[in-house]
């Protein structure tokens, strides 16, 4: 069992600034000798010599040995790959054959919400399973030792941190969040990304102007899919064997279709845009890290 | 011991941002059965959802909420400008929906009812198809 860096940390950290917070989950409680480890991991550069995958499967067998500590046997993490994954495909493939995802999926979305589900059933059985007492007492435990493994390997950089709602951490990240937002560079790429957008026929401010009005309409013949198409699966069908033409009648059809070669016209603009040097999501990263690492360094 | 502030001015930057930013199409919430993260009767836990490091939703639930009263009262934050609004979604014996969705940063409540009354359920939050694997975080007590 490696030492937990938060034990050698403890006392090291004191500085600080007078507060304030920002709406949220803030709190006026002084971090605990954990989230201080947390918060020096912050302002440490990003370390980039272990891939995301690495280090993930370093920090379950953290968490693993931390609940055994407590003789417990860690069932998680309950994962399954994302629609990306499961499809087979890279971002970029994604993209050039999905858009962003949302009107374009509909033949598939149900099918991976159902994979997803079976993923985690196994479990959730076996957490369900557990008297309550012992429930209480593996998840208070993981709880725990997903605390220590942000202080030993950070945030995981594509996944689901878990803090209480009154830590002092969460300040960290919302003004990390909200810095970069009005940082120059994030307004300069994005305005040369609209303006490479407007080339191309489209008049976006920014990316939510571009996106959410049509996941917004997706979403829209997406349930009624879902509930059309319960109607057959109850019946005796199954979602795999339904695509929208065999649920939607022929107006939807015709309005989803339109929808569809949309997002695949504006998506396909957009990654123009990024192949031009105009990578917001790039930039974003990068700032969004300096942001972090400033306020959990001051 | 340290706490954080923020820095006057950077943080009137960038509410002025924020807003300028402006559309801000925050989905109504169904007004379903949900439920969201409570470790246990009185306690509660704040989700983080990230993607290539930095924050795309954040989900907490509402002062009182872990009552054990089987309806869990949450809400919804999406800080980041990225073209998809943040989402919910829950997991409950043979449930499996979005049961909330916010488009800014300012936070969304939304409400879940426990399905089969054993104030126990499972939460994931996302943005875009990429930041999401099936990470359902377990949530009881509300």
């Amino acid at each position: 069992m490696r030492t937990h860096r938060s034990l050698a940390l403890v006392g090291a950290a004191a500085v600080l600034v007078a507060g304030g917070c920002s709406g949220g989950a803030s709190t006026d409680r002084e971090p605990t000798v954990v989230e201080e480890s947390i918060i020096d991991r912050m302002a440490e550069p990003s370390d980039d010599s272990a891939s995301v995958e690495e280090t993930e499967a370093a920090r379950n067998e953290f968490v693993s040995a931390c609940m055994a500590e407590e003789d417990l046997e860690y069932l998680g993490p309950p994962e399954a790959p994302s629609m990306i994954e499961w499809l087979g495909l890279t971002e970029e493939q994604f993209g050039a054959e999905y858009g962003f995802g949302h009107a374009t999926t509909i033949d598939v979305f149900m099918v991976y919400e159902a994979f997803a589900a079976g993923e985690f059933e196994e479990y959730q059985t076996a957490l369900e399973a557990l008297p309550a007492a012992d429930r209480e007492k593996y998840v208070t435990r993981e709880r725990e030792c997903l605390q220590q493994s942000y202080a030993e390997f950070g945030f995981p950089r594509n996944g689901t941190v878990v803090l209480p709602n009154d830590s002092p951490i969460h300040e960290y990240t919302m003004h990390a969040s909200e810095a970069t937002a009005g940082d120059s560079r994030i307004t300069e790429v994005t305005e040369a990304w609209s303006a490479c957008m407007l080339e191309q026929g489209y008049d976006f401010a920014d990316r939510d102007e571009m996106g959410l009005p049509l996941q917004q309409e997706a979403e829209a013949f997406k349930s009624a899919y879902a509930s059309q198409g319960q109607a057959l699966v109850d019946a005796g069908s199954t979602w795999e064997a339904l695509g929208a033409a065999d649920v939607l009648d022929a107006e939807q059809l015709a309005e989803l279709e339109d929808l569809q070669q949309r997002e695949l016209a504006v998506a396909a603009a957009h990654r123009q845009c990024i192949d031009a040097g105009h990578d917001i999501e790039s930039v974003y990263s990068e700032v969004y890290d300096e942001h972090l690492a400033d306020a959990a360094g001051s | 011991m340290r706490r954080f502030k923020f820095p006057p001015v950077k943080r009137l930057m960038a509410v002025m941002a924020a807003s300028a930013v402006g559309f801000v199409a925050t989905f109504a919430v169904a007004a379903a059965p949900a439920e969201a993260v409570c470790y246990g009767r009185g306690d509660g836990a704040t989700l983080t959802r990230t993607y290539n490091g930095h924050v795309v939703a954040v989900e907490r639930q509402a002062s009182g909420t872990c009552d054990g009263d089987n309806i869990y009262n949450g809400q919804l934050r999406d800080p980041y400008t990225d073209g998809y609004s943040a989402r919910a979604r829950y997991n409950e014996q043979g449930y499996n929906a979005i049961v909330a969705y916010a488009s800014s940063n300012t936070w969304v409540d939304y409400r879940f009812y426990d399905q089969d009354g054993n104030s126990f359920a499972e939460i994931q939050i996302y943005s875009s198809p990429a930041s999401r694997p099936s990470y359902y975080i377990n949530t009881w007590g509300y």
